[in-house]
């Protein structure tokens, strides 16, 4: 029988929780034990995720009652009965009226902004996109396709940053970098740091603020 | 099996798949009873989910409703490319980040202790800690996880997914599941340096 191919340490890292919940196989599933066998680091990673397995597992289930559940449900199709039609449907047909008034509405509205001159900003009344908030800066990062997990966290660490949402379908993470009220000048140099590491694609400010 | 990796492969399935697959055709076919068994089955596992993911139990009834009321009416849609349970998961996992989205709207139920405080509570309690303990903990420490990455922890820990399934029931590539898992891992580590100690 053949040695499995060895995997780089990232890799074989990023699989070790599906090697956990038993569900990796065949090739890939030797190829991480045979890595795990002769690195410490990851042997180590193993212990701690088999501890936060367990605790996940062993965290209180809702317990709920089925039935009521069921009862409201069925209710529901009562009032809907059988092959029901798609909800856009109904919600179509009754508001109808409406969408007729608001389109006329804001046609109106249109008209009259645009015979509304514009007032004059002062540049202190308002922010710009990349104005700090409160609690650090918020970014937007796209990384290089080839970056791996680990550098990502690498670059992080270096930032003193952590991913508060992403990635988005286009690959955008969100990031928060700690420290507050970071200065524009700071947040700039930043930025222009972030746009010349080879890790990274796109760095921005954040166009719109996530919850974490 | 090396013996000294000590990997105990747990996996946790709810449901069987065949016998999903009759009931949903039933329920193409507008069969009631057959929708209150599939209800029963995917009550608990849909309900826990939903909850994990937005934190609120109301949230989690409503989006089992939702999600069996798809079922009802797309049931004869299911084109069968996933099991019927990475199928039901996949619409709950949707419904579940639309809930929160929406609920945030009105309240911000996420915003627990600071990372400061979850480390020193963690701290101070590992020497004495029992298992309730540490799973208050980590409890509070999901909480700071983003919906996705809380997602993929509960689905690969608690619901024994792949990372096929679980790309799957979020609609994503696989390597942004592995990437989820990772920072998901790194950020619990750091909440919750706890976990890392024996024993637990």
């Amino acid at each position: 029988m053949t040695e499995p191919a060895a995997l780089s340490h990232t890799r074989a890292s990023e699989l070790l929780p599906w090697l956990i919940n038993g569900t990796l196989a065949g090739r890939e599933r030797e190829a991480v034990e045979q890595h795990v066998r002769a690195c410490i680091v990851c042997r180590r990673e193993l212990k701690d995720q088999q501890r936060l397995h367990a605790a996940v597992r062993a965290r209180r289930t809702v317990d709920v009652s089925v039935e009521a559940g069921f009862d409201r449900l069925d209710r529901e199709l009562d009032a809907v009965p059988g092959a029901a039609p798609p909800r856009w449907r109904i919600r179509y047909d009754t508001a109808a009226p409406f969408a007729v008034a608001a389109a006329a509405g804001v046609a109106v509205l249109a008209v009259l902004l645009w015979f509304t001159p514009l007032p004059n900003l002062d540049r202190d009344d308002y922010q710009t996109v990349a104005t700090p908030p409160a609690e650090g800066a918020l970014l937007d990062i796209v990384f290089v396709d080839e970056t791996t997990a680990a550098q990502m966290q690498d670059l992080l660490d270096d930032i003193d940053g952590e991913i508060v949402a992403g990635p988005s379908e286009l690959g955008r993470y969100s990031v928060r970098v700690a420290g507050n009220q970071p200065s524009r000048e700071s947040l700039g140099d930043l930025l222009r740091s972030l746009s010349t590491d080879p890790r990274v694609r796109f760095a921005g400010p954040a166009l719109a603020d996530v919850q974490p | 099996m090396d013996q000294g990796l000590n990997v105990r492969p747990a996996r946790a399935r709810f449901s069987d798949d065949t016998a999903d697959l009759a009931l949903l055709e039933r329920i193409a076919n507008g069969d009631r009873n057959a929708l209150r068994q599939l209800y029963s089955t995917y009550y608990h596992p849909l309900l826990r989910f939903i909850y994990r993911i937005t934190g609120r139990l109301d949230l989690a009834q409503e989006g089992v409703n939702d999600v069996m009321l798809v079922v009802w009416r797309n049931g004869r849609s299911f084109g069968g490319r996933s099991s019927v349970s990475t199928w039901i998961m996949g619409i709950g996992y949707r419904k579940a980040l639309k809930l929160l989205a929406a609920s945030r709207r009105w309240t911000d139920r996420f915003a627990g202790a600071p990372f400061d405080e979850i480390i020193e509570r963690s701290d101070s309690l590992a020497e004495q800690s029992d298992d309730r303990d540490l799973r208050d903990l980590l409890d509070a420490a999901l909480r700071h996880l983003s919906a996705e990455h809380r997602a993929v922890v509960e689905l690969t820990y608690f619901y024994g997914c792949s990372y096929e399934e679980i790309a799957a029931i979020a609609a994503c590539p696989v390597n942004t599941v592995k990437t989820r898992m990772f920072h998901a891992r790194a950020k619990l580590k750091k909440l919750l340096p706890a976990l890392g100690r024996d024993p637990l």
